[in-house]
């Protein structure tokens, strides 16, 4: 009964709507069944469902995008941390955001790199800010033969340059007691170093450097006492080659540091001993420089500006032991050089490749008895340049040989001590240069890092839908160019305080991806207003317009401002309006449909009676009515 | 040199649209300069290291569109900021009426950051309508340094932004002292910082 008096009011009052109404209506009833069988393309369900999982994904993993990953940056407001607390926390959130990532690595390596590459670029410049400084280089090496110190080594450490300002002392066959093969201590190490220092310091203010030993192979170097502060990264490294390849009765003994900015390494070595033995020398010499390595860069020998490597490296002379004698008195040197086996070996490439040795003008420093400059008469040895000093530069020309000679006076040993003179080209560093070189590397580090940064265009700047209807879907779709260095991923993220990264009549196809350098990926845009969002969008309490923050993964955000018009209908309008809606909704102007929306009931202007019935139910149930039974 | 920087700095820049902030940003960070006006529409960043005093600094900057109708999700960048550089045009009088209005801005969103004023594109005597004295009086009043530049003729851009990084280092120094004189002062100031955000 009530129904049917509803409807009788409503025949009364709505003839001002007559045909068209229902027309008007019949549109809409045809359009609400349509969204669901649309074949082409995935339903709006499906929409719905993956921009539901997406936008919960997306909060799970970055539920502050604002905040977490840009760069690794952290919320440092808190004044709790001090510096040093911050950037100790900084690694971490570094390291997951690198480890989550699966795109831009190369420019968050380079980050973690960053201190490497530094050094690497400064030291490809460091020709634009060292100045040269040519200081003197004395290297000495001695077999002693296990003596007992003894002499004025001055002689041996004297040249005719005046002091040298670094001075590297050599001996084999230190000590040859059981103990020392023992790898014990030597007391003949303390005595020999204690010469050497009394020694030095008669031609000049010397402090020692360093000193490493192993077996009978003991070097020293000292420095010029004013020079002492400019030497750092001092290290020592010892390696036995001799009995089973390990044993230090034969091997090397090497130290290396930075004085100035040039790295230097000493090697003092033993080969193996013995005329026909050249190959086992040859094999001693390599394993050295294979197995010898500073521990705490794990630099190798030639990782250093300037080697010097000597020692008694035991190669002879390939001629009998006559000629030899006699080509010798008659100095003739010249003619033994040919025959000696380094020089040959060398040559061949066999061994010290890259080394250099300056011209022998000195007699054979091996065998003689000891205590005279007579050669060797109980085992009527071959003499030979047992004792050598070689060096190596890695690449330019920083090492003059001035000296190469040997000192025939101290006649201790069976062999005689060798000293070598060098000019050698020390880098030092101009802090002031230094300073201006390193601010334009870190700019050109801090230019590429920004270079590597995600960038992308878009093809438009905003969206315009134009008319929205209820129901009505309309799509755009925009293009996401990736212009930068790297691969992009993308996502919509929600702004502050929103749940979802956009309002609930967008669907956004695909809201995440994945842009390749130089390519592009299209995102569709549908706005689409339905029954769940009508109602504030009618009420004009919201509009439509949305920006949406596209967020590039350790990047910028990019705004995407979306308008479009909402054309308002029944749907979506609460019964209590729509009785004070005498005319299609559409007719009704915007700000009266604004007021009837929004007032309370007892508000409602007095001058306009409410319908018993809201026009669209009667005809709704007028529809039913007539034709309900037929279509049943 | 044991790791990359010593503090790691996030500062904005903010005003008016077309004041040119990103190009001040471009200026610094990669020293370039193009004549062509494209609206920032979001925020991007680039990052910079410098050193004062021996420590290295690295910054990160965050430049953002200066249209009113992105102001409201603009502010949700301000988070975690340590400095705010407020920007507008020498030749263009609203621009640096606006000015209060994006103090205000950083009023509402930060706690407690380093804040500068920038007069850009300072190198057209003739177009200038922001005086420099209009400009100090004002920048005296707020408490807030000034600074006028030109990104097109690289003047005073690095300027800017080595004094409000100086001004960020010494604010962190003091708050370390500060921290480390006493710890209760400094729940206090937790609670109260806390109080202060929930009332947003």
């Amino acid at each position: 009964m009530e129904l049917k008096k509803a409807i009788n009011t409503y025949k009364q009052r709505a003839s001002v709507v007559g045909e068209s109404t229902f027309k008007w209506l019949e549109n809409y009833t045809t359009v609400m069944f349509k969204p669901s069988d649309t074949s082409d393309g995935p339903s709006f369900e499906s929409y719905l469902l993956s921009f539901n999982n997406l936008s919960c994904d997306t909060s799970s993993k970055d539920p502050d995008p604002f905040d977490s990953d840009n760069l690794g940056m952290l919320n440092l407001s808190s004044p709790v941390l001090s510096s040093n607390e911050v950037v100790r926390r900084s690694r971490p959130e570094r390291a997951s955001f690198t480890s989550s990532s699966t795109i831009a690595d190369a420019p968050l390596n380079f980050r973690t790199e960053r201190d490497t590459f530094v050094r690497l670029l400064l030291g490809e410049r460091e020709a634009e800010f060292v100045d040269i400084r040519q200081m003197r280089f004395l290297v000495c090496t001695w077999n002693v033969n296990g003596q007992e110190p003894g002499g004025d080594l001055r002689r041996w450490f004297t040249t005719d340059d005046g002091a040298p300002d670094v001075i590297a002392v050599g001996f084999q066959e230190l000590d040859l007691s059981a103990e020392a093969f023992m790898g014990r201590d030597s007391k003949r190490e303390a005595e020999w170093l204690e010469k050497v220092r009394v020694g030095v310091n008669k031609v000049g203010k010397y402090e020692k450097v360093q000193f490493v030993r192993l077996v009978g192979m003991l070097l020293v170097v000292f420095i010029k006492i004013e020079l002492h502060n400019y030497v750092q990264d001092v290290e020592t490294r010892e390696v036995g080659t001799g009995i089973m390849g390990m044993m230090g009765n034969k091997g090397g003994v090497a130290v290396r540091f930075r004085l100035f900015n040039t790295t230097v390494c000493f090697v003092n070595s033993h080969l193996a001993a013995h005329q026909e033995e050249v190959e086992r020398r040859n094999q001693d010499y390599r394993d050295i420089m294979a197995r010898l390595s500073f521990p705490r860069n794990s630099l190798g020998i030639t990782d250093h500006d300037v080697v010097f490597w000597f020692g008694d490296l035991n190669y002879r002379i390939d001629l009998p032991n006559e000629t030899v004698r006699n080509y010798i008195d008659t100095n003739q040197y010249h003619d033994l050089v040919e025959h000696d086996q380094l020089i040959a070996q060398m040559r061949n490439e066999k061994c010290f490749q890259k080394f250099k040795e300056g011209w022998i003008q000195f007699q054979p420093t091996y065998k003689y008895n000891p205590g005279t400059d007579d050669w060797d008469s109980e085992k009527d040895r071959i003499p030979a340049w047992c004792d050598r000093v070689l060096w190596w530069t890695s690449g330019n020309n920083s090492v003059q040989q001035m000296a190469y000679t040997s000192c025939p006076q101290l006649k201790l040993s069976d062999h005689k001590p060798v000293h070598a003179l060098f000019n050698v080209n020390v880098k030092v560093v101009d802090k002031r240069r230094e300073k201006s070189v390193l601010e334009e590397v870190v700019r050109e580090l801090d230019k590429r890092e920004n270079d590597f940064l995600p960038q992308v265009e878009l093809n438009i700047k905003e969206l315009h839908f134009g008319n929205i209807q209820f129901l009505e879907k309309k799509s755009q779709s925009f293009e996401i160019i990736n212009v930068g260095q790297v691969a992009v991923q993308y996502t919509f993220i929600p702004k502050l305080q929103e749940k979802h990264f956009c309002k609930p009549w967008l669907i956004i196809d695909p809201c995440a991806g994945l842009v390749k350098q130089n390519d592009t990926k299209t995102v569709n845009i549908a706005v689409f207003v339905d029954k769940d969002s009508a109602g504030p969008l009618t009420a004009g309490k919201e509009k439509i317009e949305d920006i949406l923050v596209l967020h590039l993964q350790g990047g910028k955000d990019i705004f995407v401002p979306i308008t479009a018009t909402y054309i308002p209908s029944v749907f979506g309008s609460c019964i209590e309006s729509l009785v004070f809606l005498y005319r299609p909704i559409q007719d009704v102007p915007v700000a009266k449909l604004i007021d009837v929306e929004c007032s309370q009931l007892d508000a409602r202007p007095v001058d306009s009676k409410a319908l018993d019935l809201p026009k669209e139910l009667w005809l709704l149930v007028d529809h039913l009515q007539k034709h309900g039974m037929k279509e049943v | 040199m044991a790791r990359d920087y010593d503090h790691l700095f996030k500062l904005l820049i903010i005003g008016d649209s077309g004041v040119g902030k990103s190009s001040l940003l471009l200026r610094f960070a990669d020293n370039t300069f193009t004549g062509t006006y494209i609206t920032t529409i979001g925020v991007d960043f680039k990052i910079r290291t410098i050193e004062i005093n021996g420590e290295k600094i690295k910054l990160q900057i965050w430049d953002t569109a200066g249209q009113e109708r992105f102001r409201t999700i603009t502010s949700t960048y301000y988070r975690g900021t340590h400095g705010v550089i407020v920007v507008y045009d020498v030749t263009c009088a609203e621009t640096f009426v606006n000015v209060k209005r994006w103090l205000q801005e950083i009023e509402q969103n930060c706690d407690d950051v380093a804040r500068i004023l920038v007069g850009n594109k300072d190198d057209c005597p003739e177009r200038k309508v922001v005086v420099t004295e209009d400009a100090a009086n004002f920048a005296e009043q707020t408490g807030i340094t000034l600074f006028e530049t030109s990104a097109k003729d690289n003047l005073n851009v690095e300027s800017v932004f080595v004094d409000i990084t100086k001004n960020v280092l010494a604010k962190r120094k003091e708050q370390t002292r500060m921290t480390e004189q006493s710890g209760i002062k400094l729940k206090k100031d937790k609670d109260k910082r806390k109080k202060k955000k929930s009332r947003c």
